[in-house]
């Protein structure tokens, strides 16, 4: 987008007040790109210096005062020319040529008074009443000005058309700012009015043709300052049109990116059932190798068939060998599509250990080496993907085995805390071959091996390290190699111990190229804004920051921490989707405006659409009017900037909430019934996540599998199903039940129902359904089994 | 001992997952198809049903979803079978009822896990 980089320089900062102040909001968020710039020169630093952090917080702010404190340092030095030539002309200058320089004096306190006034009172309040008090000595010193050197014919007088300039410059042109300046203005000329008229006329200090030079040169002065800014409001009105033409052009490309976006997910989606439909393909096959060799191997062990029982078990190892090699392609390819999933859940480590050691034992005992395991007494629990985990140690293990002749493979696990954050350790140390430093370079790419003598001697596919290393990256983690020839290999897979407490980025783009130098503290960005957990009741929650603007950041840490959220922030719209897939934050908050098009709007998409992140609420925060675009490509919340913090922390609140709540389930059966819905409403407000299923089929089996606090059966009538339905709970008698029948239900038909459930013949309106069941959920145990409501009746 | 209705249409296959399951004392019946397998579910009440997914006209999903619609059999457990393996498989499985889930080719201890876990009146975490 060059044309934005330029026109963020034809731009001068000072203009931004009258943009501001045109109304055209849809140009605001412009602003903040336009003036992030530092300032570049010592005056500007100077000037800046003079402005209270407060105010610094909000750029529209900030360019007023700005504005302010440079007026407030030159105007006097020009305003005080115009004094001493009067005390030159005026034969008797006294008082009020006095009183003229003191009004212009004052203007050198504004500054002062501001940078004091801000530190012990609200910075806005102050600045906003200093700017009033401005804009009044102003009017004194003109209209006192031309009262005394030639009244209304006074070549002073000229300068009250800058007052409503100066005016909205300081304070926007909001309605109060307009009154306030009529209405100084207006008693000024009253005033100045009432003087000639009570006063004897104006006083007649100089004579009029010794003011003609002055009057020239102040005539020309507030013409060249009227001037200048008549340009200012020229350029932003080019400008505006250049921003408008701009937009345009945004929009036409993200059209266009919308839609190349959309070819490609057909592409990928057609990638993804080729993958799938060839995994069926070769499995299906397979499964009767193997399965059938199983079968006549079990029969030709029991037979005592020694030599059919061998050729079999060659069989079944092919097959197997087979199997192994088309998951691996197929685990590469899912990698490589963006398909691999996680599924995290938290591991015994010693346990984990001895498991593995114990599947891998024969393999490693086979060219006679001995496996010696290590272990730390420390290694308490592991938040991972287990079964990834699993297949990357084994890879290891099987490597080591097959390099190693009457050797000694050595798995060492252990705790370790590298910058303030728990990793786990878990290293294959083997006494075999060893891998030269060229040859180490290769290792992790797929289908190479160290050598191709290697491959004809030890066979391998050449995929196990590469997949390894890389589901190992898609933990948040990495494997490392060191080896010396002839001495031995050792591999190290680290990984956070916490996921969700630590994050990681590890991105093979942009990790060391030579695996031997991949130290873990090159490998792992780490993230400094995240805090210790606090010791609190909750969860912290954690959001995640998506913004290109480094200020804008900024003030979202500020603002987040103060609400004892844990922030993370990024400004790459890639390292903010790895963030997200590895932390699985409580919400993300994402600016799609940015630099590349419609990145921003893909990120947004990507992080819908990618199951692991695609439950994470996202908060689109930005400059682009289009929160239809953003709903549709799957924001929770869509927010325009400006935006207010009340707003936004509302906001974040409430989709934190909803994922909160998640695990405490209620389920709701909803077979015809009319109770339930104003009843769901309820419930949910209250806080709960509220499951409605159609069946009983699909309700028995979600019932099993989420175990919900409390289950509500919304049915007409009484039915078979039903009977089915509560006979299939039996094994749940913890959960409590509830029964809704329509008031007119005959209670004959009502069915056997077990200990845990309640029945209800509900009034119409379902006000006694919410009640009754939001006291379940409270742990109240309704005091009689079965609830009629008489008044229903009739 | 528990009866087991596996519905799959590959002859290998069934002919092949059958025996080894007779072998484990089970008895076995057979359903070649979604609507064989919806018929046979309601006649027969199997204990436990393995059903395969990619079937012909009616899919395993469709032939599970009619069987937890019936009132007489939505409580047998379905475990489906894919030789896909994608996640949306698993949230496929557990949408339509399936109360388990398990990948071809069929690694046969983990299955038989599965299968006691699900006799056992236990939900099995899907693996």
């Amino acid at each position: 987008m060059p044309a934005s980089g330029e026109m963020a320089r034809s731009i001068n900062p000072t203009l931004i007040p009258v943009m501001r102040g045109s109304g055209h909001h849809n140009l605001n968020g412009r602003v903040p790109q336009m003036d992030t710039q530092k300032p570049t020169n010592a005056f500007n630093k100077f000037i800046d210096s003079w402005i209270p952090s407060e105010l610094m917080e909000d750029r529209n702010a900030t360019q007023r005062v700005r504005m302010f404190i440079i007026s407030h340092t030159l105007g006097p030095f020009l305003g005080q020319t115009i004094t001493l030539t009067l005390l030159l002309l005026d034969p008797d200058p006294t008082p009020h040529v006095w009183v003229l320089a003191g009004s212009i004096m004052a203007f050198f306190i504004f500054p002062f008074a501001l940078r004091w006034g801000s530190k012990h009172f609200d910075a806005h309040k102050c600045y906003n009443l200093l700017a009033l008090l401005s804009v009044m000595d102003l009017v004194f010193a003109v209209l006192w000005g031309s009262y005394h050197y030639a009244g209304i014919s006074s070549p002073f007088l000229v300068w009250l058309l800058v007052v409503p300039l100066l005016a909205f410059f300081y304070l926007g042109s909001n309605r109060m700012a307009r009154y306030f300046v009529f209405s100084v203005t207006g008693s000024g000329l009253i005033a100045f009015y009432l003087l000639y008229q009570f006063g004897g006329g104006f006083p007649d200090h100089v004579d009029s043709d010794a003011l003609v030079p002055i009057g020239i040169i102040s005539i020309i002065c507030a013409m060249a300052y009227v001037t200048m800014m008549a340009v200012y409001y020229a350029n932003v009105v080019d400008s505006q049109s250049e921003l408008y033409a701009e937009i345009e052009r945004h929009q036409s490309t993200s059209a266009q990116l919308l839609e190349a976006k959309e070819e490609a997910e057909r592409a990928n989606g057609a990638k993804s059932d080729f993958l799938a439909k060839m995994s069926h393909e070769l499995r299906t096959p397979l499964n009767a190798v193997i399965g059938y060799s199983e079968m006549l191997l079990e029969d030709a062990e029991i037979d005592g068939r020694g030599e059919d029982s061998a050729d079999l078990k060659k069989i079944n190892s092919a097959g197997k060998h087979l199997l192994a090699l088309v998951s691996e392609v197929l685990d590469l390819s899912k990698i490589e599509a963006g398909k691999m999933e996680l599924y995290t859940e938290e591991i015994d480590l010693d346990g984990f250990v001895s498991e593995v050691a114990s599947t891998c034992r024969q393999i490693i005992a086979k060219n006679a080496n001995e496996l010696v395991i290590q272990r730390s007494t420390d290694l308490g629990r592991l938040e991972c993907d287990a079964t990834k985990l699993r297949q990357a140690l084994l890879n290891l293990l099987s490597n080591a085995a097959k390099f190693t002749e009457n050797g000694r493979v050595t798995l060492l696990a252990r705790r370790e805390r590298i910058d303030g954050r728990d990793w786990v350790k878990i290293e294959v140390q083997d006494t075999g071959i060893g891998i030269s430093p060229e040859e180490v370079g290769n290792l992790f790419r797929n289908f190479s091996q160290a050598t191709p003598s290697i491959s004809s001697k030890f066979g391998g596919t050449g995929l196990g390290l590469s997949l390894s290393q890389k589901l190992c990256r898609f933990m948040g983690g990495d494997i490392t190699v060191e080896s010396i020839v002839g001495v031995g290999t050792t591999f190290t897979i680290i990984l956070p111990a916490n996921s969700r407490a630590l994050a990681t980025v590890s991105s093979p783009a942009t990790g060391p190229s030579d695996p031997v130098e991949a130290e873990t503290s090159g490998k792992v960005t780490q993230l400094t804004a995240l805090q210790p957990r606090p010791a609190q009741d909750g969860e912290t929650q954690v959001i995640l920051v998506i913004d290109p603007d480094p200020s804008a950041r900024e003030i979202m840490d500020r603002l987040l921490q103060k609400e004892d959220y844990r922030v993370v922030m990024t400004e790459h719209l890639a390292d903010g989707i790895d963030l997200a897939r590895s932390l699985q934050p409580d919400a993300i908050v994402l600016d799609v405006a940015t630099s590349d098009g419609d990145e921003g709007w893909l990120t947004l998409s990507d992080l819908h659409d990618h199951a692991t992140t695609a439950a994470i609420p996202v908060i689109v925060q930005t400059i682009i009017d289009d929160p239809r675009k953003g709903y549709q490509l799957g924001a929770s919340a869509y927010l325009v900037k400006p935006v207010n913090k009340e707003a936004l922390l509302e906001t974040i609140g409430q989709v934190c909430d909803e994922a909160v709540h998640a695990g405490n389930e209620v389920l709701v059966i909803d077979d015809g019934g009319t109770a339930s819905p104003s009843a769901v409403t309820a419930i949910r407000e209250a806080g709960w996540h509220v499951t409605v299923v159609p069946d009983f089929g699909i309700g028995l089996t979600r019932a099993h599998q989420v175990q919900p606090q409390l289950i509500i059966v919304d049915t007409e009538s009484p039915g078979s199903s039903l009977d089915a339905f509560l006979d299939g709970l039996h094994d749940l008698a913890g959960v409590p039940i509830l029964l809704l029948f329509a008031a007119d239900a005959d209670p004959g038909t009502a069915p056997i129902v077990p200990g845990n459930a309640t029945t209800l013949f509900h009034a119409r309106d379902g006000r006694d359904t919410r009640s009754l069941a939001l006291k379940m959920l409270e742990g109240g145990d309704p005091t009689t089994r079965i609830i009629k409501k008489e008044a229903a009746h009739g | 001992m528990a009866e087991i209705l596996l519905v799959e249409d590959n002859e290998m296959n069934r002919d092949m997952l059958g025996r080894r399951l007779e072998r484990r004392g089970y008895s076995v019946i057979f359903a070649v198809d979604g609507p064989g397998g919806v018929a046979a579910a309601k006649d027969k009440r199997p204990d436990l049903i393995l059903m395969d997914i990619a079937l012909g006209d009616m899919d395993g999903w469709e032939a599970t979803r009619l069987i937890k619609a019936d009132p007489d059999t939505m409580a047998i457990p379905v475990i489906a079978l894919t030789a896909h393996a994608l996640s949306s498989d698993r949230e496929r499985s557990a949408q339509v009822g399936c109360i388990d889930f398990d990948t071809k080719p069929i690694d046969m201890p983990r299955l038989l896990r599965k299968i006691e876990a699900c006799l056992e009146g236990r939900s099995a975490s899907a693996a």
